[in-house]
């Protein structure tokens, strides 16, 4: 009996992410406002090029502002064209892992505008929200709302309930 | 029966004698002075006139081959109590394309060769304004105007601060075909950086 309501609930969020792919699926995937306060970056080697306004991160990265938390192998951090010292976009480049204090997600790449307050993952994205974990080709997390959208071939994970 | 002459002359040849005897001593005996002065009380009549006095530290001026300028100059400045003397070395690098590197140090070590001189006893590098960067020292390249850190690094940049194991400072081509090239900063062996999140408002 419990097994066939679990099926029937995950046959409704199927049914609803399915006809939510042309538009996206949204859900609460954070706290409000949970990126507060100074970014930090942790890595094996950091290159500040001067010339560009970019600084290279290699090696275990892992930024952190407030609740949320991104790791990679790789990133860069673009400065504003005016403004060299101020970081305004941070690009993942591989193995992206993304925590925000109620959820967690995975992709092949991610970018975090620290102007708009926004993650977008793409790639290969699965994300684990309480029991449900659902994958995509894209998600768009806002930090402000602690929304999240997902974009492109959304789907729920089945796992086996046995 | 003793001459006035007579006693004269042995009172001279007595005088003679003592000083046969005197003034060696006494020239001993200066030396002795000289040498046995407790060192802790020269050098601060000493150590003024040095501070006044120039050329008697590192002094360094070159070019490099890819057109960078170097100038070390190490220093001896008397404090306003005009009895502490501050020894200082600053290591000014030009580079071709307007770049610049300042390091600041409480002294200077190098090898005959001059392939590189070592910035020592706590150092500050400024890195074309942008970047100020502590450590214990800094070795500085002659040969190509690198700068690399003698130990970890904590740092400060107009949007931020970190810190590091190592660092080092580096020309790389600019790949536009005309020899041109850039400075690149490299922090290694476990780095933190701290980025304001609206670095403007705290400028």
């Amino acid at each position: 009996m419990l097994k066939a309501i679990k099926a029937l609930c995950l046959q409704a969020i199927i049914i609803a992410v399915s006809a939510g792919q042309s538009l996206g699926v949204e859900m609460s995937f954070g706290p409000d406002d949970a990126a507060n306060g100074p970014v930090k970056v942790v890595s094996e080697e950091v290159l500040f090029d001067q010339e560009n306004g970019v600084v290279e991160f290699v090696g275990e990265v892992r930024v952190t502002q407030g609740d949320v938390i991104l790791t990679s192998n790789h990133a860069k951090a673009y400065s504003n064209k005016d403004n060299k010292s101020r970081v305004e976009l941070i690009v993942l480049n591989s193995d992206v892992y993304l925590e925000t204090g109620q959820g967690t997600a995975t992709a092949n790449s991610g970018e975090y505008d620290l102007i708009k307050g926004t993650i977008e993952l793409v790639g290969q994205v699965v994300i684990k929200s309480g029991e449900i974990e659902f994958s995509a080709n894209g998600l768009h997390y806002d930090l402000e709302s602690g929304l999240s959208r997902l974009i492109d071939d959304a789907r729920v994970l089945l796992k086996d309930v046995n | 029966m003793k001459t006035p002459r007579r006693t004269s002359a042995a009172g001279h040849s007595r005088r003679v004698a003592f000083l046969r005897i005197a003034l060696p001593v006494a020239a001993v005996a200066l030396v002795a002075a000289l040498i046995w002065v407790p060192k802790g009380d020269v050098p601060e009549v000493f150590r003024q006139g040095v501070a006044v006095s120039d050329g008697e530290g590192l002094r360094y001026s070159g070019r490099t081959e890819g057109g960078s300028v170097i100038d070390v100059v190490s220093e001896s400045l008397l404090k306003e109590d005009e009895l502490t003397v501050i020894e200082r070395v600053s290591a000014h690098v030009q580079n071709p394309d307007g770049s610049r590197n300042l390091v600041i140090a409480k002294s200077a070590e190098a090898e005959n060769s001059m392939e590189y001189i070592d910035l020592k006893g706590g150092a500050v590098l400024r890195a074309d304004t942008e970047f100020r960067i502590r450590s214990e020292g800094f070795r500085l390249s002659t040969s190509d105007s690198s700068l690399e850190s003698l130990g970890e690094v904590d740092f400060e940049f107009e949007g931020g601060s970190g810190s590091a194991g190592r660092m080092k400072i580096v020309r790389r081509p600019s790949g536009d075909g005309d020899g041109n090239s850039w400075s690149s900063i490299e922090f290694t062996d476990g780095v933190e950086v701290i980025f304001l999140e609206f670095p403007e408002s705290d400028l």
